[in-house]
This record gives structure tokens, sequence and C-alpha cells, in this order.
């Protein structure tokens, strides 16, 4: 029975990635989410020097201990807050249009991740199994495409609230989002012209070939990373919900589920955005921004780059357990009641208990993949799939920096006036992508 | 959309991948993904529904409950449908415009390294016709928001 499974998963590659992929791509994203939600509450919390969310907990019964979880445990009461919320459709709303819009905005987001190549190609008997979920000819112009949608949902959810707030707000954001639009796509042209193509796995294969684009293209990074700014309505963007001045902008009247499809979408669209700007311009799943180390090399090493990847993450587990251990002693010196202290300890203790056997199992896991994973040991089929989840890993783990840039962006710079947003975005922006496009296309042709 | 693009034979990638997939390998992944996102919020969306009203919930009307969020104002000043600045209907048009001649500089990109210094001139005509336009624009006024 397992047998006759696993040769028709051999028979039929494609349709088994084509059944894989478009599932577990969207759904690993998803699973981002509640991280992206923690380290915006975490940084905020960071970069005002004040506590952050460390209130909600839950208690374990037999070993007595309150598990806080870093603030992790806030993201489930969110989602069970927002999921058992009365379902309430105001009177005054167009109530087709206001159940539909909110969730035009996360469809898109669970779609685009279709065109970023995840890993590299695999030869696989005489046929190539691409990175990317739809191995489109299009490319970034399909990923582009189905990204402008979004307007969609914050212009009807909008308009459907029947609301004067909820109006000016989507109006201000459809408007921001349409002119960063202009520039968004002619900053990522200067890349395409020197790659030659639209689809973003030859835009990363040509990385691992030369460099990384943003040694290239550093203008055209810097368009891009403004204008994902502004498309996905982040500070200092975020004029969509001007909390000071329109109350929520265009999901003021949007409660329960519908509220949470919106957040939701916010930040899927940022780690989309943040994957995007890691795959054009910060080499994708390219290992280092030095040719000689691309695919080939990783799948040549790739238990090496496992056991270098595991080592990192334990060090930092463990570097981790270190910073417990200092909160402990400062929270023990403090002036708090005696019983929080004891239970503080308590869950500081655990903690550091689950994090050094995390930190020395992934250690141990290291030890084994640098010595056990091998072509000699396992066959090329095998090798293919590790090297896949690896470079996976790479893209994301570069994604995660950037997501940490919008969420420390947020919290630095101030909100833009909307005529200092519009004159930054027709004004400037526009007129530097082109001069950009020009100066791009004069220095490729002198160099040759 | 099935027209390869033409690449230079160095890029085995591209030119191993003309063989495979079909029209069925692109089909069949986009249908699943499809339905999982159009799945994904309607299953939400389902559940709201399902836990609020006939789990533990109640529905509870009430006036001020059926006020929409604008301080108290209400209808006082209007409805919200009623007008707003030409501005934003301005700024649609424009981005229609732009947004068309980007597109068209898609297909130079991607010949950009097939031709020679004939390309860089094809863009700076493009760029002038496309200046003298936006300079239009600029002098009318049509780029100034609080104007």
């Amino acid at each position: 029975m397992l047998s006759t499974i696993i040769d028709w998963i051999a028979a039929h590659p494609y349709q088994v990635v084509g059944l894989v992929l478009p599932i577990v791509i969207p759904l690993a994203l998803f699973q981002i989410l509640p991280l992206l939600v923690l380290m915006e509450r975490r940084g905020a919390a960071m970069i005002q020097d004040r506590a952050g969310p460390n209130r909600a907990y839950i208690p374990i019964p037999f070993l007595n201990v309150k598990v806080r979880g870093f603030g992790m445990i806030f993201n489930l009461t969110d989602a069970v807050k927002l999921l058992f919320k009365e379902h309430f459709t105001p009177p005054f709303v167009h109530k087709g249009y206001y159940r539909i819009a909110p969730a035009i905005p996360l469809i898109t987001g669970l779609l685009t991740p279709a065109l970023i190549p995840w890993f590299s190609p695999i030869v696989y008997q005489g046929g190539v199994l691409s990175g990317q979920t739809i191995d489109a000819n299009s490319g970034i112009l399909m990923l582009f495409a189905m990204a402008s949608l979004s307007v969609y949902g914050v212009v009807l959810g909008s308009w459907a609230s029947n609301s004067k707030y909820s109006l000016l707000g989507g109006m201000r954001a459809s408007a921001m989002m349409i002119s960063y639009e202009v520039s968004m796509g002619l900053s990522v042209i200067g890349m395409l012209m020197i790659v030659g193509s639209v689809s973003l796995t030859d835009v990363v294969e040509w990385q691992g070939q030369h460099t990384w684009g943003f040694v290239v293209q550093p203008v055209g990074f810097l368009l891009f990373l403004v204008s994902m700014f502004a498309e996905c309505n982040r500070n200092p963007f975020d004029v969509a919900e001007g909390e000071s001045e329109l109350v929520a902008g265009f999901h003021t009247e949007f409660n329960g589920v519908k509220f949470m499809l919106y957040m939701s979408a916010e930040y899927l669209h940022m780690i989309v955005a943040s994957v995007l700007i890691a795959t054009v311009y910060f080499g994708g799943y390219q290992l280092l921004p030095i040719p000689g180390f691309g695919p080939e090399w990783v799948k040549a090493h790739v238990g090496q780059v496992l056991a270098i990847g595991l080592v990192g993450m334990a060090l930092g587990l463990l570097g981790f357990v270190w910073v417990i251990k200092n909160r402990k002693a400062i929270h023990a010196r403090s002036d708090s009641n005696p019983q929080d202290k004891a239970e503080r300890a308590k869950e500081y203790g655990l903690y550091m208990a689950v994090f050094t056997l995390a930190g020395l199992g992934l250690l141990g896991a290291a030890g084994a993949s640098w010595a056990l994973i091998n072509i000699e040991r396992l066959g090329q089929g095998w090798i293919d799939f590790i090297t896949a989840a690896v470079q996976f890993n790479i893209v994301i783990a570069k994604a995660l920096l950037f997501c940490w840039l919008f969420v420390w962006v947020r919290w630095t710079i101030p909100r833009f006036r909307y005529d200092q947003i519009m004159d930054l975005g027709w004004k400037v922006l526009l007129n530097v992508a082109l001069v950009n496009l020009l100066v791009t296309a004069v220095v490729a042709k002198l160099i040759g | 959309m099935k027209e390869q693009v033409p690449m230079d034979a160095s890029n085995t990638v591209v030119a191993a991948a003309a063989v495979s997939p079909t029209t069925f390998d692109i089909v069949f992944p986009l249908t699943i993904l499809v339905v999982l996102a159009l799945g994904l919020p309607a299953a939400l969306f389902g559940l709201n529904v399902v836990l609020s009203k006939w789990a533990v919930g109640f529905n509870n009307q009430n006036p001020a409950k059926n006020e929409s969020y604008e301080s108290g104002l209400g209808a006082r000043y209007g409805t919200a449908t009623e007008k707003f600045s030409i501005k934003f209907y301005l700024v649609a048009m424009l981005f229609l415009a732009f947004d068309i001649e980007v597109a068209f500089l898609y297909p130079w990109a991607l010949q950009f390294n097939a031709g020679g210094w004939g390309m860089v001139g094809l863009l700076v005509v493009f760029l002038i016709l496309l200046e003298v336009g936006y300079l239009y624009l600029y002098r009318k006024g049509a780029l100034d928001w609080d104007k």
C-alpha cells in the first residue's frame, strides 16, 4: 500500500507539487501572521520603553505555572474574542458589499505568494519542478495585477459602510495606493531590464550568478521599499486609518470577524511585501551575495548549510535563556508582592528549562545533519527535498528582517500629512524612478 | 501568457522549463489556490456567524447601536455618499494615464539586453514624450494637492 503511494508520487511529480504547494505556502505564511503581530507589540513596547503584552496567560494545571508566552497568548485571546463577537450588520450599510469587501484584501494576500519562487527549480526525470506555485511567464506582472485588486477591498468597504469617516479614509487610502503603484511599477523595471525577464525565478537565478539586486539597483530598491510601505498602508503612509483624524479610517464600521479579516490581510500584505522585496532585491533563496554559492553549491553542501543554520538558531535560543535569566534576577529584586514573585520565578524557570532543552536539541540536530545528510547516504531525491526546505527558510528569514523594518519604521517615524504624501508620490518618486531608469539603461550599455 | 519570453541560451533553467509543465500543471494549482483563498475568509465568516448567533451569543438591538460611528452627528451634516473632493477623481485619471505608460515600458525592458544603444534612444524618446505631458500637468497644478 505504502509503496504504491510512493510509486504514484514518484510518477506524478507535477501533480503532487501542484497539490501540495498551493495549500502549504499560503497556510505557512498565515502561520507567520501571529508572529508578526507579536513582533509589532513587543517592538512597540521596546521602542516606547514600556511594558508590552504580558497580562493574558494560560494556567498549566499540574505544574502550577502561568504561561504568558511573552505575549503570544494575546494572539489566541484576540482570535477567540473576534470570532465570538456578535455577528452584527448595522442597518445603514449596503449589506452585500459590506459583507464581501473585508474578504477581498485577504484573498489577494493569499493569491500573490503563488508567484514567488520559494526554492530553486528541481530537475526531475528530464522535467523541471518550479519553485513557484504558478509558473506563469507573466511572473511579476501577474503578481502586481493580483496585488492591485486589494484596493477594491478598501474602496468597497469604505463606500458600503455609509459613514463619513469610512468614506474619507477609503478615498484617501485608494488615491494613495494607486499613486504609489506607478512608482512601484517603474522602480522594479530597472531590475527586470538588467535580468531581461519578468519571471521571478529568473530574477533570483540572475542574482545567484551575479550579485544581489540592491547592489546593482540601490535607488530602485529604496523606491520599491517606500512604495511597498505605501501599498501596505503602513506608517508613515497610514492615512487610511489616521486614528487621530478618522477614528479608524475605512474599517470604522466593521466588527468581529470582518475587522479580523481586514487586520489579518494588512499583516499578510506586509509579509508578502517583505518576501517580494527579499526576492527581487535581496537574492530570494540565494544564500550569499557573491557568485559561486548558488543553488548547486547549496545542494552539494546542504547538510553543512542546514547544520550552520541550526547552530545559529540554537545559539539564539541559548542567548534568549541568558536574557530570561537576567529578567528573573531583575524581577526577584523588584518590589512586587511575594505571590507574584513566586509565580514569575516559576514561569521563568519553565521557559529556561524548555529553551535550554530546545537549544541543546537543535545543537544535536545540527551535528546529526552535518554527519548524516549527504548525497551518498540519502540519494538525489531527498537532497533536492531538503534543499528546497532550506531555501524556503532562507526566503522566510530574509522576509522576517524586512517585517521587522516595517515595525521599526512604524514606531519611529511620525505620520505624513496627506498633501505631503501626494507630493512625494507624484513629484519626487515618479521623477526619481524615471531618472533611475535612464541612468540604469546608460550604465548597463556602457558596461556591456 | 503561453508564449515563452526569448532568452539567451546560457539560461539553462528556462530552456529546460520549456519542455515540461503543461497547461494542466498551471491550472491545477491555481484552482486549488483560488478555492483555498475564497474558502478561508468564507470559513472564518461562517465560524463567526455560527459561534456568535447560535452557539453562545444573542442579538441585542438598541437605537444607539444602530447609529453610524460619526461622533453622534449622524445625518445632520448630510449622508456619506453625497459628495467628496473632485481631486480623488483627478488622481484616478492621472493613475490611468501613467500606469499605462509604465505598462508600455515592460516589453521594452524585456528586450533591453537584445538591442544596442538604440534601446537607450527609444527610452529617451519615450521619456521626452512622457515628461512633456508631465510638465503640462505640473504647470496646470494637477499634481498640487492643497491648491
